[in-house]
C-alpha cells in the first residue's frame, strides 16, 4: 500500500505544473446506514489534499457522524489510492434516530465541496453538498416499519413483567393453588381482560389514577390473593366454598392495568401506530406472564403428584406466606419500589444504549420525542416556542413529558429569550426545574451570547448593526438589575472588549466617566458604544441617562475617543441615542 | 518510516501547489436539490481577488464598502435574473430565499464565497420528468459547475436517468423519474 501511496505522490509531483487552475475540488462521501453498522466511504481528491497540505488521516478527523446528537466513533479500516483520489473506508456503530454528518474536510479551503450520499438498506435517503460555510446536515429519523414498532413494544411488555416483582408475585399467587385447566384458564383470561381494559383506557387518557395509589393497590392485591391462598390451604371448609381467584384476577387486574399504563406512558407511544403499540405491549405482557405460569406449572404439578399431601400443603403454605410477606413489604415501601423500578429501567436502557450505540431514547425508538426531533431537523426555525424549549429540556430530562414544563416556563418568563435570560435562581422557582435543567437553559443562553459576540467581533461593529442589536438584546433585555456595559472598539471599529462597567439596582447603575475613559486608554480603544438596560422593559432614555451620556462624550473628546452611540435595552426594544438625535 | 516519509513529502509539496492558484476568475457552483414540491438552488459565487471588484460593484450598490441585507438581496435577484430554469419544458421562476455575503473587506482581501439560496415550486407528480438550468451570470472570467442532488421524503422517490452538462459548466439538463 505504501508503494501505491508513493506512486500517488509521484503523480502529485507531476501535477504541480498543471495545478495552476483556480478549480473547485470535490470530495465524495457515501454513508450507508445498515442495521448492524454504518459504513462510510470517503474519496478525497489528491489535488485537494495537496492544495491544503493535508494528510488523509488528518482530513478524516474532520468527518463526524452523530445519532441524535451523540457522536459515533469512526474506525478507519483502510486508506488507499483510487485513481485521482485517496479512498478511505471506515465503519461506525449503527445509527438510530436523527443522523447528523459534519464534513468540513478542508477548513482552510473555502472552495472545496463535499458531496454526501446517504443510503439506508440500499435505498437513497438524501444527497447533500457541504462546504466550510455549511459543513453539516441533519437527516430526520425515518418512519419505522410497523413490524419494527410492534416488535419493540412486545419486548417492552415482556421486559416490564421481567423487572416488576409485584406482577410476578401476583401471577404466582393466582396460580399457586393449581386446579383444573379450565379454572386456570378462567383466572388468566380474567386477569388479561381486566388489565387490557384499564391499560387501554389509561393510555388513551380516558381514565387516570395517581401512580402512588396504583402501586399501593397492586401491593395490596398481592397480599389479598396470598391470604386467600393461605385460607384455602388451611381451612378445609373453604375448599367447598367459591374459589375467588378469578374474581380477584379481574378486580385487581383492573388495577394492574393502570400500572402497565404508567410504564407504557413513559415509552412515548407513536401516535400514528397507537393501537398497534398498545396491542403489542399487551402481547408482551401476556408472554411475560405465560412464561411465569409455564415455569411454575411443572413444579406445582410435580408437588401435587409426588409429594405427600402434608408436605405439599406445607410447601404451598410457605410459598403463599412468602407472597403475603412480600406483598406487605411492597405495600410498606411502594414508593421506594417505584424508584427501584425506575432505576432498574434506567440501567437496562443504559445497557441497551451502550450495546447499540444509541441513546435511551433510541432504545425506545419511538414516540413524541422522535417526532419532534424529526420536525426540528426539517425546520428548526418553524417550531413554536414551547417545542423549542421541549427540545432543550430533552437534554436534561431524559424521559417523560416535558411539554407542561416548557409551557410553565413560557408562562412564567414570557418568551424563549426571557426563559433563557432568567437567572438560575429564578428558573429554579418553577416547578420541575432543578439544578440540571436550570444549568442547561443557562448553557443555551451563554452559547447564544458567545455566538453573538463572535458575530460582532469578526467584523466592524458599525457595519454589523443588526448583529450588534441582537447581541445587546440577548445580553441585557432580561437582566433583572440595571447593568452598564461598554463596547470598546479599535480604529477599524472592530470590537476589542465588551465589559460590564457597573451593576446597579433595578433602576440605577452608577457610571463614572473617568472609569470608562481609563479603561478605554488601557485597551487603546478609540471608540465606544455605551449600552445599558432598563429592567422595567421600556427602553426610552431618562434625563439622567442623557446627562450621563453627555459627560462621557465630553470626556472622550479631550482624549480623542469617540462615543458612537448609547443603546438602551429593554424587553420592548432597543433605543439608540444616535437615532433619537440625543447625541 | 515510509508512511511518515510519504506524508512529509505530501506536506512539503503542498505549499508549492497551493501558492499556484490564480485569482483572476469567478468560480460559480450551482447546486440544485430535488425535494418534494420544490427544487432548491444554492448558488455559490467565489470571486478571485483580482476580479472581486467586478462582483463588489454590483453587490455594494451605494459603494460605501458595507454590504447591507438589502444590497445582498438585490444582488441575489440580479444574479437569479441572469439564470433560467425550465421544469418539464415550462419556464419556472426562482424565489429568492436569502443571500449569505461575507463582509466587503473580506471579499476584497481573499477568495470568499457568496451564497444565494432560492427555491422554485414544482408539482409532485409521478413519472418521467426533466429540468434544465442555465446560469448566465458572468461578471468576469468565470468557471462554472452545476450539480443535481436528490432528497426524497414523504414517500416520494427520485432517480436521475440522464444528465448533461454544457462544456462551460453553465448549463445542466437532467432527466429524472419520480415515483411514490
Amino acid at each position: 500500500m505504501i508503494a501505491r501511496l508513493l506512486a500517488a505522490l509521484v503523480w502529485l509531483l507531476a501535477l504541480t505544473g498543471a495545478a495552476a487552475a483556480h478549480e473547485i475540488t470535490f470530495s465524495h462521501i457515501e454513508v450507508r446506514l445498515d442495521p448492524g453498522q454504518t459504513r462510510i466511504t470517503a474519496r478525497l481528491p489528491l489535488k485537494a489534499l495537496a492544495q491544503n497540505g493535508a494528510t488523509p488521516q488528518a482530513t478524516a478527523e474532520h468527518l463526524a457522524i452523530s445519532a441524535d446528537g451523540r457522536p459515533l466513533a469512526l474506525s478507519i479500516r483502510s486508506i488507499a489510492p483510487a485513481g485521482d483520489d485517496i479512498a478511505i473506508e471506515a465503519t461506525a456503530p449503527p445509527v438510530f434516530g436523527a443522523l447528523t454528518v459534519s464534513a468540513d474536510l478542508f477548513p482552510g479551503d473555502g472552495l472545496h465541496k463535499v458531496f454526501v450520499n446517504v443510503s439506508r438498506r440500499g435505498d437513497l435517503v438524501g444527497q447533500y453538498a457541504l462546504d466550510h460555510q455549511d459543513p453539516a446536515f441533519a437527516l430526520a429519523t425515518p418512519k419505522r416499519p410497523l413490524a419494527e414498532v410492534i416488535g419493540a413494544f412486545i419486548v417492552q411488555g415482556v421486559r416490564h413483567i421481567a423487572i416488576g416483582p409485584d406482577h410476578i408475585l401476583f401471577v404466582l399467587a393466582l396460580v399457586l393453588l393449581g386446579g383444573r385447566l379450565a379454572s386456570q384458564a378462567k383466572i388468566v383470561t380474567a386477569f388479561t381482560l381486566a388489565h387490557s381494559l384499564t391499560l387501554a383506557l389509561a393510555t388513551l387518557g380516558l381514565v387516570h389514577l395517581p401512580p402512588r395509589l396504583v402501586e399501593s393497590l397492586i401491593a395490596l392485591s398481592i397480599v389479598v390473593v396470598g391470604l386467600h391462598d393461605l385460607r384455602r390451604l388451611w381451612r378445609p371448609s373453604a375448599e367447598t366454598g367459591r374459589d375467588l381467584r378469578a374474581a380477584y384476577a379481574f378486580g385487581f387486574g383492573l388495577i394492574h392495568g393502570f400500572g402497565f399504563a404508567g410504564v407504557l406512558g413513559q415509552l412515548d407511544l407513536p401516535r400514528e401506530a397507537l393501537a398497534w403499540s398498545l396491542a403489542a405491549f399487551n402481547i408482551g405482557v401476556e408472554i411475560g406472564q405465560l412464561a411465569i405460569v409455564l415455569a411454575a406449572a411443572p413444579l406445582l404439578w410435580a408437588l401435587g403428584r409426588y409429594a405427600p399431601p402434608r408436605i405439599a400443603r406445607g410447601v404451598l403454605t410457605g410459598a403463599a406466606g412468602v407472597v403475603v410477606a412480600a406483598g406487605l413489604v411492597a405495600l410498606a415501601i411502594s414508593e421506594h419500589l417505584r424508584n427501584i423500578r425506575r432505576m432498574t429501567a434506567s440501567v437496562h436502557e443504559f445497557s441497551q444504549a451502550e450495546l447499540w450505540g444509541g441513546s435511551p431514547a433510541e432504545a425506545h425508538m419511538l414516540g413524541h420525542r422522535d417526532r419532534l426531533r424529526t420536525r426540528a431537523a426539517k425546520a428548526l426555525n418553524a417550531l413554536p416556542d414551547y417545542e423549542l424549549l421541549e427540545l432543550c429540556l430533552f437534554r436534561s430530562i431524559p424521559r417523560g413529558d416535558v411539554k407542561p414544563l416548557a409551557k410553565r416556563l413560557l408562562a412564567r418568563f414570557g418568551s424563549v429569550s426571557g426563559t433563557l435570560g432568567a437567572s438560575l435562581e429564578a428558573l429554579k422557582t418553577v416547578s420541575g426545574v432543578g439544578d440540571a435543567v436550570a444549568l442547561d437553559l443557562k448553557l443555551m443562553h451563554e452559547a447564544a451570547l458567545r455566538m453573538g459576540r463572535e458575530e460582532i467581533a469578526r467584523r466592524p461593529v458599525i457595519s454589523s448593526w443588526t448583529a450588534l442589536l441582537a447581541y445587546v438584546r440577548l445580553a441585557l433585555a432580561h437582566e433583572p438589575r440595571e447593568q452598564f456595559r461598554v463596547l470598546f472598539l479599535d480604529k477599524k471599529n472592530q470590537l476589542i472588549a465588551d465589559e460590564v462597567m457597573n451593576h446597579g439596582t433595578v433602576d440605577h447603575a452608577p457610571v463614572y466617566p473617568r472609569e470608562v475613559m481609563r479603561r478605554a486608554l488601557e485597551l487603546s480603544s478609540t471608540a465606544l458604544i455605551l449600552v445599558h438596560n432598563h429592567p422595567s422593559g421600556d427602553p426610552t432614555p431618562s434625563q439622567p441617562d442623557i446627562a450621563m451620556t453627555r459627560q462621557i462624550v465630553e470626556a472622550g473628546k479631550a482624549l480623542k475617543i469617540e462615543v458612537h452611540d448609547h443603546l438602551v435595552v429593554g424587553r420592548d426594544g432597543v433605543a439608540s441615542f444616535r437615532a433619537l438625535a440625543l447625541m | 518510516v515510509k508512511a511518515a516519509a510519504a506524508a512529509g513529502l505530501l506536506l512539503a509539496l503542498a505549499p508549492a501547489i497551493a501558492g499556484a492558484h490564480p485569482l483572476d476568475e469567478v468560480v460559480q457552483g450551482a447546486y440544485l436539490t430535488l425535494a418534494p414540491g420544490e427544487l432548491r438552488l444554492e448558488l455559490d459565487i467565489t470571486p478571485g481577488t483580482q476580479v472581486s471588484a467586478s462582483v463588489l460593484t454590483a453587490l455594494d450598490a451605494n459603494a460605501d464598502h458595507q454590504i447591507t441585507d438589502a444590497e445582498a438581496r438585490a444582488y441575489g435577484r440580479l444574479v437569479l435574473s441572469q439564470s433560467s430554469l425550465t421544469l418539464d419544458g415550462a419556464p419556472a421562476v426562482w424565489r429568492l430565499q436569502g443571500v449569505a455575503a461575507p463582509p466587503y473587506d473580506h471579499i476584497l482581501a481573499e477568495a470568499q464565497t457568496l451564497k444565494i439560496y432560492a427555491v422554485a415550486a414544482r408539482p409532485n407528480r409521478a413519472g418521467p420528468r426533466a429540468l434544465a438550468f442555465e446560469n448566465r451570470y458572468a461578471p468576469a472570467k468565470t468557471q462554472a459547475v452545476a450539480n443535481i442532488f436528490l432528497q426524497p421524503a414523504g414517500g416520494w422517490r427520485y432517480a436521475v436517468t440522464a444528465q448533461q452538462h454544457s462544456d462551460d459548466g453553465r448549463r445542466l439538463s437532467v432527466a429524472y423519474t419520480v415515483a411514490r
